[in-house]
């Protein structure tokens, strides 16, 4: 009877570890999925990691091709930022107003005429949700 | 390095401003190109100015690649293209004459300013001009193919002398501030100059890419270049290069020969005094 009931745990324990693991391929709880995994997130994904996919697609934000940014766990095999521009790291304590952040994703050029970021809101390169998305993601890193 | 911030401030009111771009004076252009190799000789320690003909390979950053762009350069792939091209260029016209007995300058010294017509001449127009003066057709396509073989076996009986772009006439002067404001105005939907990626930027990895110096830009060209090879046409001319970049900041590109990217050859050319010339050059 002992030996029955180890199995039948042992079992369910499997099945439960089927249905969290293999069914669902991203965006579980504290997993970062790559740009390619990111065309699967669906539509209600959580706002913060629809921004990392708007960061990390190189016809989206392409944040990574000039900043590192740090997530935990890094995708496997995923290259990591380049570095042309400052690491995206303590964003909270770097913009503790949400509005400043947003203001300088929108167009950084008045802040600084000369600087190498583009103006991804004035110059339309993603859209103003996907700004709204990306400031979330940026305040929770 | 405020001087280079003058200059892209000067470019930018340039662009806001009216369309006619300020003279300058030989000495001037001078005093730039000491100040731009001077950047890039502090920025790179340990690197001397000939070394910047190999452009990306040159720069400490690209250490890790260097090795296999070597072995590549050892056996290189546009060899059997080469010894093509050294044939099409001896080859005999319809009134017996060919490539070869065509007047054209050193190939370290292209650009060259014609004060008569105020043109600038490249080697790609001047190779046309010749075909055409002695009654045989032009090359269509001015940026690969035919067109930058040609121009490889050129320049490459110029390998190893300095590059001398002759830049003492106003009117070439006028050439060389056009080229150096296409330089240094941001442009595209992306918002960058040339020297935003290739001045501020160079050595720095964009993601897994290092973006190259500005020094040394075209002293290898036309290249045989992996990306290009894989659609299928690998020989590329400066201005085919400038097109694709021009594309990548997301703007539409100038045309090839044209004034806008032959204004851009001079000033990069004069900026490159002294690198001596390595034509053709593999790039990835």
């Amino acid at each position: 009877m002992h030996r029955l009931k180890t199995g039948l745990l042992a079992f369910a324990a499997a099945v439960s570890m089927i249905l969290t693991v293999g069914v669902s391929p991203v965006a579980q709880a504290g997993e970062w999925p790559t740009d390619k995994e990111c065309k699967k997130v669906a539509k209600d994904a959580d706002s913060v990691i629809k921004g990392w996919c708007v960061a990390v697609n190189r016809r989206g934000g392409n944040c990574l091709a000039c900043h590192q940014a740090m997530v935990s766990p890094w995708p496997e095999g995923f290259p990591t930022g380049g570095n042309i521009a400052p690491p995206l790291v303590a964003m909270k304590a770097r913009y503790p107003n949400r509005e400043d952040l947003r203001a300088h994703i929108w167009d950084p050029t008045v802040k600084n005429p000369n600087t190498s970021m583009p103006p991804f809101g004035k110059h339309k390169l993603i859209s103003e949700q996907d700004i709204d998305n990306l400031v979330d993601w940026l305040l929770s890193i | 390095m405020k001087r280079l911030l003058m200059i892209s401030l000067a470019a930018g009111i340039a662009m806001t401003g009216a369309s006619a771009v300020q003279a300058i004076s030989e000495a001037e252009i001078s005093k730039d190109i000491e100040e731009f190799q001077g950047f890039f000789l502090k920025r790179f320690p340990g690197l001397t100015l000939d070394d910047f003909q190999d452009g990306v390979n040159a720069l400490p950053q690209y250490a890790a690649r260097r090795a296999n762009w070597e072995i590549n350069m050892d056996f290189p792939q546009y060899e059997p293209e080469m010894e093509k091209a050294a044939t099409e260029w001896s080859a005999p016209f319809a009134n017996g004459k060919s490539l070869a007995d065509c007047d054209l300058a050193p190939g370290n010294t292209y650009p060259v300013f014609d004060p008569a017509s105020g043109d600038l001449r490249t080697i790609e127009g001047d190779i046309n001009a010749c075909l055409k003066a002695n009654g045989e057709e032009i090359i269509k396509n001015v940026k690969r193919g035919k067109m930058a073989r040609l121009v490889a076996h050129y320049k490459s009986q110029f390998n190893g002398e300095r590059m001398a772009v002759d830049y003492s006439d106003p009117g070439a002067q006028d050439w060389y501030a056009q080229g150096r404001q296409i330089y240094w105005a941001k442009r595209g939907q992306l918002n960058f100059s040339c020297a935003d990626c290739h001045v501020h930027n160079s050595g720095n990895s964009v993601r897994g890419d290092v973006l190259s110096a500005g020094l040394g830009h075209g002293v290898g060209f036309p290249v045989w270049r992996t990306k290009w090879q894989v659609a299928g046409k690998p020989w590329g001319t400066i201005h085919r290069r400038y097109g694709g970049c021009t594309k990548q900041v997301r703007a539409h590109p100038f045309k090839a020969q044209g004034e806008e990217y032959k204004a851009l050859e001079f000033y990069e050319s004069v900026m490159n005094t002294g690198i001596p010339l390595k034509v053709p050059s593999l790039r990835q």
